[in-house]
């Protein structure tokens, strides 16, 4: 394989170069993970072939004037727009990347700029860039970037080894931050690999919502199967003692792009991460999230949701650890699948020796909605220690006839009964993490693609 | 002509016989009561006529309003007016009642070429028809039947009849668990739609309920069929006999 790095240009740090050396060495040796990898079993083709088709390049930046970006810049502008709006309504503070590049003029003054009484948003390249005249910064980074992400993973070497841009966001211990933090990573579609990556350092006492959006316009021509391009984000969240965080990460790019995802979070002393991820887009879409509970009595509450219709894929596969005492975790993921639609859970839990005290909850469902979807769950409990209390169960099932009879009997036509049902199914993987408007606007996304006879996404139609 | 004709009906259910040769004639602006011990039929006819897909026509036939009943889809059979209050009310989590209500009814006046009620509409009415079956506007934010008690399933049921408006009401059982207040209450619902151009089909074990609704003729049924048919005074001589009387008659009659 070819690899190119997605330089910042100018002199970079030594630990950052050697950062990034060190990761794609790593991945040199092992090599990306293959078919026989039991863990890339479903995924590894797919990834594969689309990195390659690519010849594994990073995102270019997008020259103005230039034929084929400025259609894609126009897109992006709209959408930003379109974001900007909203975040600006909702008090939050914007930082908008197209493929994986902060652009300035898209994103929130604040972007950039200080603190002023919240979260601090800084472009990482500019952080990077920056770092001899800001010494602050630069410690950070050196301390905690790669220091939360687990350097095993495919996913992360890959974005370790080429990242060029992404966001440091920085909550000062304390914060209890009003705006919200929005990273919005526009995908053009045009023909790039983009390696965005995302430093969070909640500091002690703080509390922070984050929300992270990857989406992009349809693309109009048919690409020949090929995938129009590669979304590869590594976000790294460090939530100090007593910390609280709700983070969101939405997967809405257009339905031919790769999306092979991480989130990886530290969770400190009495520290909370609350994490609700959905995916609605992309053709294959893994997202790895690992979360250590590496402080006395530290919380998550994991929720995931993927709409996986057409031939789409969706891979969610989460690691919990539970390292010291009183913690507790709550997972609950779920997905809608129809057509030829698949979808993949891998749920590990382990509770480490120490951890006595602990609470884990695992649930994975999966509804089919047509004979050629299809769904696979591998639970995975890994317990050292006997005072913990651990449960987890998995299903796979259809509509429920008697449900679907009962609607139908006051007039509802199979498809509305179905996209009823579907929609209820759903939702309940949308509860427990995010409130209020975002969650409002979840719920009609989600609404809005199982609707009945949606166009949109017609391979719900469901069969009676 | 008959708003419903059950002629010579046999049903199988998973391979058993449950419905041997039932007739029935129910005109419009009539009501019925259906009688039968357990396991003689009842939910079974209530289900078949709903468009219940376990149910399977070996012989006979059934019109309603003219029309070929069997030929039609459930959802469509519901459209066109027939409603059944459910014996057991399915408990649905995550589908909000109010809003399942909304789509439902919105269903039959699309169907009827009426136009649809908007939100604000569907509430002036929801709210008329709850305080009719003494039931809590709370009740259209919470899931489908979902934790509801026995006798507020049997009220919702009944909130949901005044709401569609149906031509054809069968109501299985509908009085069984309520107490007093909701028994008046879902006679008030059920006499509320006593209109010239309905008919109703009430299935019951026990008089008290026909204090209320008082029927214009009450079938008993055994076996999977009609053995009896009378005046409400049969629902009370039922009640006061038992069943064994009327076994004993069919039987006889049958040799
Ligand atoms: N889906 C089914 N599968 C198998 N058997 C069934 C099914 N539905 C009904 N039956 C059987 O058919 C017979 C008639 O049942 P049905 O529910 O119609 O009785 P019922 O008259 O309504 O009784 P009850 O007064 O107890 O409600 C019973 O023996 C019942 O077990
Ligand atoms: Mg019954």
């Amino acid at each position: 394989m070819q690899l190119w790095r997605d330089g910042r240009g100018g002199s970079e740090p030594a630990w950052l170069e050697k950062l990034q050396r060190t990761s794609m060495a790593d991945l040199r040796v092992d090599g990306f993970p293959g078919v026989h990898d039991e863990d890339w079993k479903y995924t590894a083709s797919v990834a594969t072939r689309a990195l390659d088709e690519h010849d594994w390049q990073p995102a270019r930046m997008l020259a103005a004037g230039e034929a084929a970006g400025k259609a894609a810049a126009e897109a992006a502008a709209d959408f930003a727009a379109g974001f900007a709006r909203a975040a600006h309504e909702r008090g939050a503070d914007l930082a908008f990347f197209v493929d994986g590049r902060l652009s300035a003029e898209l994103s929130s003054s604040s972007v950039g700029g200080g603190a002023g009484g919240g979260a601090q948003v800084i472009g990482l390249a500019a952080a990077l860039a920056d770092s001899p005249a800001n010494g602050e910064h630069a410690a950070l980074l050196e301390r905690h970037l790669g220091g939360v992400a687990d350097h095993q993973s495919a996913i992360t070497q890959l974005n370790t080894g080429l990242f060029g841009d992404g966001a440091l966001v920085l909550v000062p211990d304390g914060c209890a931050c009003e705006r919200a933090v929005e990273l919005v990573f526009f995908s053009t579609g045009n023909e790039v690999v983009a390696h965005p990556r995302v430093l969070v350092v909640a500091g002690a006492g703080s509390s922070l919502d984050l929300t992270e959006r990857y989406v992009g316009v349809e693309a109009e021509s048919e690409n020949g199967g090929r995938s129009r391009a590669v979304t590869n984000p590594v976000t790294e969240l460090l939530l100090e003692r007593d910390a609280r965080m709700t983070h969101l990460r939405l997967q809405d790019e257009s339905k031919e792009v790769v999306h092979l995802g991480r989130i990886e979070a530290r969770v400190q002393q009495g520290a909370e991460y609350n994490s609700q991820v959905l995916v609605t887009g992309g053709r294959l879409v893994r997202i790895e999230i690992r979360v250590r509970l590496e402080g006395r009595g530290a919380r998550t509450v994991l929720r995931g949701l993927s709409l996986v219709n057409g031939r789409r894929f969706a891979d969610f596969h989460t690691l919990v650890d539970h390292v010291e005492p009183g913690g507790s975790s709550n997972q609950l993921y779920r997905s809608v699948l129809a057509g030829n639609g698949r979808s993949v859970f891998t749920g590990r839990v382990v509770v480490h020796e120490g951890a006595s005290g602990s609470n884990a909850g695992q649930r994975n469902d999966a509804l089919l909605l047509s004979d050629g979807a299809h769904a696979s769950s591998r639970p995975q409990l890994e317990i050292y220690n006997d005072d913990v209390s651990c449960t987890h169960g998995a299903t796979t099932g259809q509509l429920d006839e008697r449900s679907l009879f009962y609607l139908r009997q006051r007039g509802l036509s199979v498809d509305e009964a179905s996209s009823l049902l579907a929609r209820a199914f759903a939702t309940e993987a949308l509860q427990g993490v995010l409130k209020g408007e975002l969650l409002d606007e979840l719920e009609k996304l989600v609404a809005g693609r199982l609707a009945a006879g949606s166009t949109g996404v017609n391979s719900y139609e469901v069969s009676s | 002509m008959s708003l419903l004709s059950v002629k010579d009906l046999h049903v199988s259910v998973a391979g058993n016989r449950i419905l041997n040769g039932l007739e029935l004639e129910l005109e419009a602006g009539q009501v019925h009561a259906l009688m039968g011990p357990n396991g003689s039929g009842k939910s079974t006819l209530a289900l078949l006529l709903a468009g219940h897909p376990a149910y399977k026509v070996e012989k006979g036939s059934v019109s309603y309003q003219g029309r070929d009943l069997l030929d039609m889809a459930a959802d469509e059979r519901a459209r066109e007016g027939v409603f059944l209050s459910f014996q057991y009310p399915v408990e649905i989590p995550g589908v909000s009642t109010g809003y399942f209500l909304k789509a439902a009814v919105n269903a039959g006046r699309r169907h009827r070429g009426e136009d649809e009620l908007d939100a604000m509409d569907f509430l002036d009415i929801a709210r008329e028809q709850l305080k009719l079956v003494g039931m809590d506007e709370a009740f259209l934010h919470r899931s489908l039947n979902e934790g509801f008690s026995g006798g507020e399933k049997k009220r919702c049921e009944i909130f949901q009849m005044a709401m569609l408006e149906p031509r054809l009401a069968i109501l299985d059982e509908t009085d069984s668990g309520l107490d007093v207040d909701a028994l008046k209450a879902v006679g008030s619902g059920v006499n509320a739609l006593r209109t010239p151009e309905r008919g109703m089909l009430i299935i019951t074990h026990y008089q008290r309920l026909l204090d209320y609704i008082v029927p214009d003729r009450t079938h008993v049924i055994m076996g999977g069929r009609i053995v009896r048919s009378g005046d409400a005074e049969l629902a009370r001589e039922v009640e006061q006999r038992g069943y064994g009387w009327l076994e004993e008659a069919a039987a006889a009659s049958a040799a």
